[in-house]
């Protein structure tokens, strides 16, 4: 299976609740028009790089440059393998 | 609930002795071994903790009984605050760190003649017979890191092994500390080879406890899951960056 945008967003809301913890994650995730269910799994059917975009920058605003850098290596890892363009605040 | 703004006994004489600061992501755990008339202070961290970490210490011993302190590796975040419990413990302490770590750590001041675990076979043996096991992790994250296992309470100090970029912190690990692990290790670790290498030597000791110095504790129960996910963790990003 290719990897999707709905992929990478998947990564970074696993990764925060370890970060920010699940209920802020899910928050913000709520924020960005990312519905989360109580098994930390996204719902959303289709999501698209402006999705991931608007998740980073609501987490960035909220809590700053380290919730970016703790996702950010393993969001560029499977970005890269699944050949999909990052937003620049990802990079 | 623990009282975090006291020391706290986390294995029989081993005690937390940080400060959490709810701003930051990355709290330092500096601890504190005592051994009958004698006591370990272990990365005990920044300057900008000494006020609360060194009130939990001359709570919990007399400065005097204080004859090693180990520095892990050369960071700030471990050994800033050094020259000023020097100024207040056994004047004739010394200070456990790695060759490669002691050129650079007198930078901070410190003025502590050096017991090198590399010239040491990497074991301490304290007063009392008890032993503590140094174990190189080199390039996890200085080339000169190690960790230290205490024989007798099976208590793994592992400095920034298994530590986490956490603001929602707690003392033990918490169902998800893994991923704010992962979070730290990614960032710090310079590559998967590097660190399972360290990984699997690791598995050679019977662990009760991790204690590192960022993060949170983990205990015996999740330790098996925590190996298992580093040994496989691809860290580091000099490949993913142009
Ligand atoms: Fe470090
Ligand atoms: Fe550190």
């Amino acid at each position: 299976m290719a990897t999707t945008y709905k992929d990478l967003i998947q990564i970074i809301i696993t990764r925060e609740a370890g970060i920010i913890g699940p209920e802020k994650t899910v928050e913000i995730a709520y924020k960005a028009g990312i519905n989360v269910d109580n098994t930390g799994q996204v719902t959303n059917s289709h999501l698209t790089i402006d999705d991931l975009e608007r998740l980073a920058e609501e987490l960035y605003n909220a809590y700053g440059n380290v919730t970016l850098i703790g996702c950010k290596v393993a969001v560029m890892r499977a970005a890269r393998a699944g050949n999909l363009e990052l937003p620049p605040i990802l990079k | 609930m623990h009282d975090i703004t006291k020391a706290i006994e986390i294995a029989e004489k081993i005690y937390w002795v940080g400060h959490y600061d709810p701003e930051t992501a990355l709290v330092s755990n500096p601890y504190l071994l005592v051994d009958e008339e004698e006591a370990i202070l272990i990365d005990p961290g920044s300057v900008l903790d000494y006020h609360q970490v060194s009130r939990k210490v001359f709570t919990t011993v007399e400065p005097d009984s204080i004859n090693y302190i180990i520095l892990h590796h050369q960071d700030p975040d471990i050994c800033a605050s050094t020259p000023r419990f020097e100024e207040v413990v056994n004047p004739y302490r010394q200070v456990i760190t790695h060759s490669r770590a002691a050129v650079l750590v007198v930078h901070y001041g410190i003025k502590s003649p050096f017991y090198l675990v590399d010239r040491n076979d990497w074991e301490l043996t304290m007063k009392s017979g008890r032993k503590l096991r140094f174990i190189f992790t080199p390039y996890l994250h200085f080339p000169g890191a190690f960790v230290t296992y205490d024989e007798k309470t099976k208590t793994l100090f592992t400095s920034d092994l298994f530590g986490g970029f956490s603001y929602d912190w707690s003392l033990y690990a918490n169902d998800y500390y893994l991923e704010a692990v992962k979070a730290f290790h990614e960032n710090y670790m310079p590559s998967k080879e590097i660190l399972s290498h360290s990984i699997k030597k690791l598995r050679d000791l019977d662990i009760k406890m991790i204690a590192p110095q960022h993060g949170s504790i983990i205990l015996e129960k999740d330790i098996p899951r925590y190996l298992d996910a580093l040994e496989d963790l691809d860290c580091g990003d000099y490949l993913l960056i142009p």
